[in-house]
Order: structure tokens, then sequence, then C-alpha cells
């Protein structure tokens, strides 16, 4: 498996065959009262195909503008791709046209949002939004769109899908529409689907019908997904490689099974410490918790952004000048880190 | 019927003081007229159907289920939020259906909710130290500087600090926000709290701070929490005794470490086996029961057993006759013919009946 | 309160830097984890302050609102003071010297009928003034509280109030006034009385919506659920949080007011001459636009600027007001 080198930037523009995206030194920034404050910052990864990257980090941390960002969807104003690059099979999609890129959104990479009831439309029956999906890329007849429409919906588990296509999105019930959204961004065969926590919003068990089901399409399929999500459960149920990431920086990127029994950076060690293991009140008596929370944008530490939570925070983690960046360590087996304090610390997983 | 709760003693509850529980719902019902359309009249939803909690003071209840299924509807009816159709509500023996205007206010003070929404339920135009000190200043006649004394008090309790009291809402995370909430709560000494989703919106980190503070301050002052939540692993963390409702209706509940690990009721098996756990290997390794479809509409509910449309061990028996609660071993009850009737049970755990077809492969097409 | 206020820096305030590239990070102090979940709101928070200084201080950091605030100030005075800032007579006439130019020995010149055109602003502020607070006046008594009521009361009530507001809005606005006046007679106060009587369905429905909206907080159900009475519940929680789309909307309606008194005088209905309101001016003023026209300009200026002055002074109020800026 490769490993992005993070934070140096590659010379060579050729990325290896089997990646299919690769992010590059990407920073974002909006506009605030406090003039443009960056909110992601040096995020690198990459991706093949029929991979699962999940990203996860808490609430704010730039997952989702991380997300839009490689489907060319920053609101701007008031946001912004101030640096870096994202390349879809080479193809630089920073800086492309939009109406390159809307060649490109939903043919080759598709999105899959939290909401689905704020992504469909209420006003049009949900065949033919997919099928309205499906013309925009092909240049098909309505019939046959139509009929691509009805294929999808099947495929995704919805039942009499030829009549359902026909229903309105509040005629769905939520984990149908999720479905719906699904379908919608299959419809065309992306390479790379983007889910941003596409399964949040929803009941356990609904939530394991959805999981059922990416699955499903990476295994069968060959889908390279990446699975935005806070919860470290999905991820381990459903993802090859994760990034984690903190205040607008990855802290982490490894492998699943490193991640959980060997993480590398004291903030994921500590995310899986704060899991709520199915231990009940008698058999532990206080939940681990990280100290204070998250900083907001505008207001990250200086050195190290964990520094003021972290349990192993030292002088060196606090160094440095406004700005500064702790680079992203490289480790064993592609597992890389961005805690200064790496070699000296025993951190613990999930047991 | 309404008597089912007593049919078994559970461990966990009648432990409190010799006053009997802090809470005593029984036979609750709540009805809700839904309008359908302009001509078509209304159609009643039960939502909740013939409920009863007992929570003793110092323990905590946990209520789970999926959307829909009529926990905040309970947990509202029971502070009267709503009023219940029937049933009968004690608190600390005083029965509290039926009583209107000043002696309904005054037994609020016995029962406090905190809500889910962290960014709603603090009025934003309030300063920190107004909203902490409105219960006080309903119900207590303090002076300017009794009371300051107090809000101070509470502030700390649930650790921040005093300087935060002349700021507004929109200036604290959630975590703080909650805690907020939880200190404007706990203001009157209530007896019981009802928290209705109260971490759900919280990051795991500031989620278990939350959860932390809360179990210490129920053990400073002995009051019974009912904790509604879907997250499964927080509410074992968290509860003496669970009850899983769906469509309105209790379908298991008992101590928390049997409904864990010998579930009585498929749909409790269901919903334990659906949460992710955060370890890959086990993860991966263990069966996921996907349940088929979404729970049924409200206003037209499945005949016999409600759960039947989705059951994987549905029986002919399921679909006419509606389950009676079923003492289970270990306490509490479930409402399951699988106790009575095919493996016959007999109050044992669904996990040792064998599923007839094993669901988990491929995607579900069942809606 | 027991409050120092010490001199604040924080993120409250937008630190200068617009546009400036490097994102300011306020450096941490404490590397140890303090255990409390206090770093946000300490980033975020300036310091403590009451409702009120808390209010003042923000409004002041508003400079288009202070700005406009001063103008109104400055217009209101002039209004007052408007005899001994007048130059001339705005009501003597000299049919020798009409329409002159600006400057010379009359500031802004001349009209038709020879009169001093600065003066006759100046004494004109009154009657514009004046009736822009009649007609707001007007709307916001026999709005504001119906539509408290219809909101809070909701069911009958609600639906009676709410059949004769669409009744009234049914009608077109001009048409209404006209007939309004018409029965009243045609002078200032019954015109501005008309324009108040549009004004309150407008009004009410807001305050109504609003109601409505801030019942189904989750804060009202929390203090209902502490044992609040409803009549406390509507002073503290409902009409605060009304009271912020109200002021802008007070803002509002007044600048509409000033247009609608000129228009309404344009046709004859509102101001009678001799007297003049700066719209019935301008109405004057446009039968010469081609030779002379100053005579439209001059008195049109502080109709428009007026008009923005509310609008950036009630934007500016409603900034101001404690209420939550959501993130994200
Ligand atoms: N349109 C915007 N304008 C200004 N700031 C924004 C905007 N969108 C996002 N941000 C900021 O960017 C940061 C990252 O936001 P993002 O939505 O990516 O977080 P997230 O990790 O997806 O969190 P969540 O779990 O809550 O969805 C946040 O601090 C947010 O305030
Ligand atoms: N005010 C209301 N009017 C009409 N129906 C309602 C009302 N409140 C709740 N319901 C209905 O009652 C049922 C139970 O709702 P309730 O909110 O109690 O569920 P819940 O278990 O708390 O779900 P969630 O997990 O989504 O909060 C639902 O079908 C809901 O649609
Ligand atoms: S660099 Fe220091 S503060 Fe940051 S995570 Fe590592 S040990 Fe903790
Ligand atoms: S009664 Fe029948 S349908 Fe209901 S839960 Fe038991 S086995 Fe399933
Ligand atoms: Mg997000
Ligand atoms: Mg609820």
């Amino acid at each position: 498996m490769t490993t992005p080198e993070a934070s140096t930037a590659q010379s060579g523009p050729v990325p290896p065959a089997d990646r299919l995206l690769d992010v590059e030194g990407l920073e974002i920034q909006f506009v605030t009262d406090l003039g443009w404050t960056t909110v992601v910052e040096d995020v690198s990864f990459s991706l093949s195909a029929g991979e699962t990257l999940g990203l996860v980090g808490e609430s704010g941390s730039g997952k989702t503008v991380t997300s839009l960002s490689l489907m060319g969807l920053i609101p701007s104003p008031p946001g912004r791709v101030s640096k870096g690059s994202i390349r879809l099979e080479g193809r630089e999609l920073v800086g492309m046209s939009q109406r390159k890129l809307n060649a490109i959104r939903g043919e080759e990479i598709a999105m899959i949002f939290q909401e689905p009831m704020t992504s469909l439309n209420p006003a049009f029956k949900v065949g033919d939004q997919i099928a309205e999906t499906y013309r925009r890329h092909r240049r098909v007849s309505r019939k046959e769109a139509a009929r691509q429409a009805v294929r999808v919906l099947d495929k995704v588990g919805i039942p009499n899908a030829e009549r359902r296509a026909r229903s309105y999105p509040h005629e769905f019930s939520g984990g149908m529409r999720q479905r719906a959204m699904i379908a919608m961004a299959l419809v065309c065969d992306p390479k790379v689907v983007v889910a941003d926590e596409p399964t949040t919003a929803l009941d356990v068990t609904i939530q394991a019908q959805v999981l059922e089901l990416m699955g499903w399409m990476r295994d069968e399929l060959d889908m390279a997904l990446i699975f935005v999500t806070h919860d470290l459960g999905v991820v381990a149920d459903i993802c090859d490689r994760v990034v984690v990431m903190y205040a607008g920086q990855i802290v982490e990127e490894a492998s699943i099974r490193d991640l959980y029994y060997q993480p590398q950076h004291p903030y994921s060690s500590a995310l899986l410490a704060a899991m709520p293991q199915q231990v009940s009140r008698t058999q532990s008596t206080e939940l681990a918790s990280i100290p204070g929370s998250p900083p907001a944008p505008g207001t990250f530490p200086v050195g190290c952004r964990f520094h003021p939570r972290c349990e192993y925070a030292r002088d060196k983690c606090t160094q440095g000048e406004i700005g500064d960046l702790i680079r992203l360590r490289e480790l064993s087996n592609g597992q890389t880190s961005r805690c200064v304090r790496v070699d000296e610390i025993e951190l613990q997983g999930a047991r | 019927m309404s008597d089912w709760t007593h049919s078994t003693p559970d461990p966990g509850a009648g432990a409190g003081g010799a006053g009997g529980p802090t809470l005593d719902a029984r036979d609750l019902r709540v009805t809700f007229q839904l309008k359908r359309g302009m001509f078509r009249g209304r159609v009643p939803l039960h939502a909740v159907r013939s409920v009863d909690l007992e929570i003793d003071a110092g323990e905590t209840l946990g209520l789970v289920g999926e959307s829909g299924s009529g926990k905040s509807t309970a947990g509202r009816a029971i502070l009267r939020l709503l009023e219940p159709d029937e049933g009968s509500i004690r608190i600390d023996g005083q029965e509290i259906t039926g009583l209107k205007g000043n002696e309904l206010r005054r037994v609020r003070r016995k029962m406090q909710m905190v809500f889910q929404d962290p960014y709603s339920s603090l009025d934003p135009s309030m300063m920190i130290a107004e909203s902490i000190g409105e219960p006080l200043d309903v119900h207590e006649d303090l002076t300017a500087s009794q009371r300051r004394e107090r809000v101070g008090e509470l502030i700390e309790l649930v650790k921040l600090s005093r300087g935060h009291l002349s700021r507004y809402p929109y200036e604290f995370s959630g975590g703080q926000r909650q805690r907020v909430a939880l200190a404007r709560a706990i203001a009157l000494n209530p007896r019981l709290l009802v928290l209705d989703e109260a971490v759900s919106a919280l990051d795991v980190s500031t989620q278990n701070q939350v959860i932390n503070l809360l179990e210490e301050i129920q053990q400073e002052f002995d009051m019974a929490y009912l904790f509604i939540a879907h997250d499964l692993s927080v509410v074992r963390h968290i509860s003496q005794r669970v009850a899983v409702m769906y469509l309105g209706q209790i379908a298991e509940h008992g101590p928390t470490e049997r409904l864990f690990e010998r579930p009585g009721h498929p749909y409790t098996e269901a919903l334990l086996s659906a949460v992710p756990l955060p370890d890959p290997d086990v993860q991966r390794s263990r069966e996921r029961i996907v349940l088929p479809g979404d729970i049924p509409d409200p206003t037209n509910p499945p005949t016999g057993c409600m759960f039947h449309t989705r059951c994987p061990y549905v029986m002919d028996v399921c679909k006419e006759v509606e389950p009676e609660p079923y003492p289970m071993q270990g306490g509490g009850v479930a409402r399951c013919h699988l106790h009575t009737d095919g493996p016959k049970l007999g109050g044992g755990s669904v996990r040792d009946a064998e599923r007839p077809t094993p669901s988990g492969a491929g995607i579900s097409t069942g809606f | 309160m027991s409050q120092q206020i010490p001199e604040d820096g924080q993120a409250q305030d937008p630190t200068s830097a617009p546009g400036g590239e490097a994102p300011s990070r306020t450096v941490d102090p404490a590397p140890a984890p303090a255990g409390e979940g206090t770093q946000t709101a300490e980033a975020l928070a300036g310091p403590s302050l009451s409702a009120r200084k808390r209010f003042l201080r923000r409004f002041r950091k508003q400079w288009p609102a202070m700005i406009a605030l001063v103008y109104l100030v400055l217009v209101t005075l002039a209004a007052v003071l408007a005899p001994v800032l007048a130059t001339h007579d705005p009501l003597s006439q000299n049919l020798g010297n009409v329409l002159a130019q600006p400057g010379g020995e009359h500031l802004l010149g001349t009209d038709d009928l020879g009169r001093d055109l600065y003066s006759r602003i100046v004494f004109a502020s009154r009657v514009s003034l004046l009736a822009a607070v009649q007609a707001v006046g007007v709307g916001v008594a026999i709005g504001v509280i119906p539509g408290l009521i219809a909101g809070y009361s909701g069911k009958k009530l609600d639906a009676i109030i709410m059949r004769i507001t669409d009744a009234v809005m049914s009608f077109p606005p001009l048409i209404l006034a006209i007939a309004i006046v018409g029965v009243l007679g045609p002078n200032l106060t019954n015109a501005m009385i008309a324009v108040g009587i549009i004004f309150a369905p407008r009004f009410l429905r807001l305050v109504r919506g609003t109601v409505l909206a801030v019942r189904q907080e989750t804060f009202i159900e929390a203090s209902l659920s502490i044992g609040t009475p409803v009549r406390r519940i509507l002073r503290m929680h409902v009409l605060p949080n009304v009271l912020s789309p109200l002021i802008v909307q007070i803002s509002l309606a007044t600048a509409l007011a000033m247009l609608a008194e000129a228009s309404l005088s344009f046709l004859g209905l509102g101001v009678q001459p001799p007297q003049a309101s700066w719209g019935s001016m301008v109405e004057r003023g446009f039968r010469h636009t081609a030779s002379a026209p100053w005579l439209t300009v001059f008195p049109g200026l502080p109709i428009a600027m007026t008009v923005l002055a509310f609008n950036v002074l009630g934007d500016g109020i409603r900034d101001s007001i404690g209420r939550e800026v959501r993130r994200g």
C-alpha cells in the first residue's frame, strides 16, 4: 500500500497507477471577522480503487470542508482552497473551471450527504431526480435515463423500484431516503464516492442497513470510498485505512488495525479510550474523557494543536511560532503521526 | 396487567429508601390526534401505550429505542409537559396526575428535565446567571445576595466558573451549555431528572465529561434519573436498569447486565447487534442482525406482536396474538411469544434460540 | 453584579486584520490540561459585562450604525431648531426671484414661487419626521399586542385576528390609504394614520410569526418544565426574542413611512400647501426637473439619507442585542 509523503511537495506529476485520488498539502480558508481564517491545513492523503478511507475527528475538525473540497464544492465566498492540490487520476481539480468540474462531479466522483432530506429536492419525484443526474452526464433519452434510475434504486435495495421511483422524497422513510441518495451517487458508476456522515442521522438499525449496503458497494462494485464520520465503531466496521483529524490537521494516518491496536498519536489513543465500551457502571466507575474542548479555527494553540488537552504534553510540544507546523512524521508500515513525542511515549489502543 | 413490573423482583430496584420508588408511573398512555388532510378528519396516534416505569432514588433507568418509539413522549408525560390520557404518576408517593395550576407548578420543583439540543434549550437572550437562577426566581424567595450565592454554587457544581455567569449561551460550546442546563435543572434539588438525549449532540470527549458529571451529581444528591438515549453503549454505562421501547410499548426491561448479555426479546438482540463496536477485529467477526425496513407507521401498527413485521423469529402466533410480558431469568420482563411458544425459552435469552433465516449477508431488501 | 471590566481583546471584537492572510492564533498560556471544558468560551468570549453595557459596547463597534445614529440625531435637532437654522421665512414668496440657482443669497436656490429652498427643507424636516413617527406609532400600537396574543394563544383568537389581518392586507395599500384619507379628510395626520393602518398587519404578522417560532423553542418548554407562570414566560422569554426582529421592522417601517408620506403628498392626500414636507417638495420640484433639477435633488437627498440611516440603525441594534450568532 502506498502512503503519501506528507507535507513535502511531490514533484513527480504521475501518480502510481492504482491511485485514484491524491490530495497534497491542502489548505482551506474561510473569511471571518478576523480575516482569512485557516480551517484546514496540510492535509494529504491518497485513495486507491476498492479502498475505503475513513476520515474521523470531532465536530469542527474540518471533515466536511475537506470532503467538499474534493468535489470542488467549497462555497466561495466565503471559502477558498488556498494551497495544495487535489488530483483525480492525475488531473488537477484545484483551480479547474466550474464547467469542467461539473463534468467530473457525479460522473467520476460523487458525494453522499448527511441530511438526505435537504439534498433531495422535495418538489420532484425521486426517480426523476436520479434520471436527471444521469442525463447531465450521458446523452441518452429520457426513457433510458428513467430505466437507469430504476436500475440503481433496485440495486440499493429499494423494493418495487419501478413504482417507488415515482414517489416523492417525503413519501420515503429515513432509511429509504438515504438509499435514494446513495442511488443518485451511484447512477453514473463513479470511481470515487465521498460519504459525509451518511449514517449519523439514522437509527442504529437503519445504520446497520446502510453500512451493509456500503460494504456491498465497495466489495461488489470495487468502488473507492471516503467515509466521513465521528463514530469509531462505524470506522471499525467499514474502513481499510483511517485519517484522524484534529483542529484542521491530520494528526494520524494508519491502517485500520494499526490505528485501533497501536495508535501513534495521543489524540487517537484518547478518542479510543473515550469510546463508551459496552461495559456497565458496575464494572468501570468513570468514563475516560479528554479535558477541555477542541479549539475553534483562529484560536489554534501554538506548537502541537492538541497540547492543551494532551496528557503527554511537555515543553517541546508548545514551542514554535504562530503559523509553524509540526510535521506529520512517517513511521513504519505507512503509519504517520503528528506528535513530536511519538518515539518517547507508549500509547494504549482498543484493549 | 398494569402490575407487571412487579412480577419479578429486580436486583437493581428496591434498593432505595423505605418510602418506595421516587418515580412510579403506571399504565401511562398518550395519544396524539393527527390531522389527516383537509377533510379526512383526525387519526389517533398512540405514542405511548400502557407504559409502567419505576425508578428508585439514586437509580438510573435507561430508556432506549428507535426514533419515534415514544421515548420523549413518555418522558414528557411523566413531567406533565404533555397530558397523559390515562395512568398514574407518583413522585415520592405523591400522585401528580390531576394536579392543576399552582399545585402543579409547585410539584415541578421535584422533577426536572435536561433536553437534547443544548443550542435551543437555553434562552439566547438571557445571561447564564439568569437562566440558572430562573427556577429560584419562580419557586423561592431569595434575597439578591442569597440568589447570587446559590447560582455561584450551582455553576461550580457543574465545573464551570463564576466568571461564566455573565455570559450568553452563544459563547459556550455544546458541552458547556449542557452543563449550564444541568445546573439549572438541579437548582431546586429535584428528586427526579429526565435526561432526554442529554448527551447525544455532544462529541465523545465532551460527552464523557458530562456523563461523569451526571454520575457524580446523582451520587451527591441521590436523585433518580430517567436516561433517554439511542446510544446503547452510553446507556449501558450509566444505567442500572434498561427499558427498550418499540412503538410506544416497553418490549423488554431488566437489569442492565442481564439485558445486554442475555436479551430476552428479538428486538433487543437486534438493537445490540447493530451497534458497531470500536474494535475492528471484534466488529468484523461478529454477526450483525440487519432488521428489514423501518419502524412501522404508528397510526397503523401491526396486529399481534407489533414487532412481527421485522422479527427474524416470527411465528404464526405472533401475527395474531399480542404477547404478554413474561418474566426473565435474571430480572425484568420481555413481551415475546418465544418464551411460551416455539422454542419455549421460558425466560432465557433469545441468543439461545436458533434464528430461522440468517440475515446479514448481502443487502437486505425488506422494505 | 460583581464584575470588573478588564480591557478585553479577544475574538469577539473584530480585531483588525481585514483580509489579513495569517490567521491570528491566541497563544494558550497554560499547557497543563485543566480538566475543564473552558477553552472555547475563554477564547470566544470577552470579559463579563452586564446586558446593557454589553449592548452599548457592541453597538459602539458598529460604526455604520453609529454614523446613522449621529445623522438622525442631527436631523432631529435640525427639526427642533428649525426657526434658528432657517435663513429665510419658508413661506415668504418672491416672484421676482423664482428658480434661482443655488449659491449666493439663497444657499440652495429658490423654488418656483421664489421661496428659499434651504429654509423650506429645514422646516419640512419637522413635518416628515413627525409623519414617520405617527405612522409607525399607529402601526405598532395596533399591530404588536394583537400579534403577541394571536401568536401565544393560538386556536380561535388567532384565527379571528388573522382573518381580519388578511382582509386588511388583501387591499392594495395605495387604494386603502386613499380610501381611509377619503373618509377621514385629507390632511397629513390622517394620511399617516392610514399608513399606520397599512403597517399594522405587517407588524402583527411579524410578531405572531416570531412568537409562534419562539414558542416552539425548547427553552420555552424548559421554562414551563420548571413551573414558570405563562405571564413570566411571555415577559422574560417571548418578548425579548421578538424584540430584535421587531426593531428591524420598525426601522424599516419608519423609512417606508417617509416614502409613503412623499407619495401621498404627491397625490395631494398628505401635507397641504403652503406647508411642505420633503416628499411634497420633491413632487413640486419635479415639474421643473429640466430647468431646475436642484428642486428635486436637494429635498430628495434627506429622504434618501434618512431612509438609509433608519435601516442601518435597525441592523446595528439587532446585531448588538445579546442574541445567538449561530456558527457553522
Ligand atoms: N461557510 C463557512 N464559513 C465559515 N467557516 C466555516 C464554513 N464552513 C465551515 N467552517 C468552519 O470550518 C471548520 C470545519 O468545519 P467542518 O464542517 O468541516 O467540520 P466537521 O469536521 O465536518 O464537523 P462536524 O462533525 O460538526 O460536521 C469549522 O470550524 C467551521 O466553523
Ligand atoms: N406533538 C406531537 N404531535 C403529534 N405527534 C407527535 C408529537 N410528538 C410526538 N409525536 C409522535 O409520537 C411518536 C413518538 O414520538 P417521540 O418523540 O416520543 O419519539 P422518540 O422515541 O423520542 O424519538 P426520537 O428518538 O426521534 O426522539 C412519533 O410517531 C411522533 O411522530
Ligand atoms: S506533540 Fe506533545 S502535546 Fe502534541 S500530541 Fe504529542 S505529546 Fe501530546
Ligand atoms: S412475539 Fe413473535 S414476532 Fe414478536 S418478537 Fe417474539 S418472536 Fe418476534
Ligand atoms: Mg461535518
Ligand atoms: Mg425523542
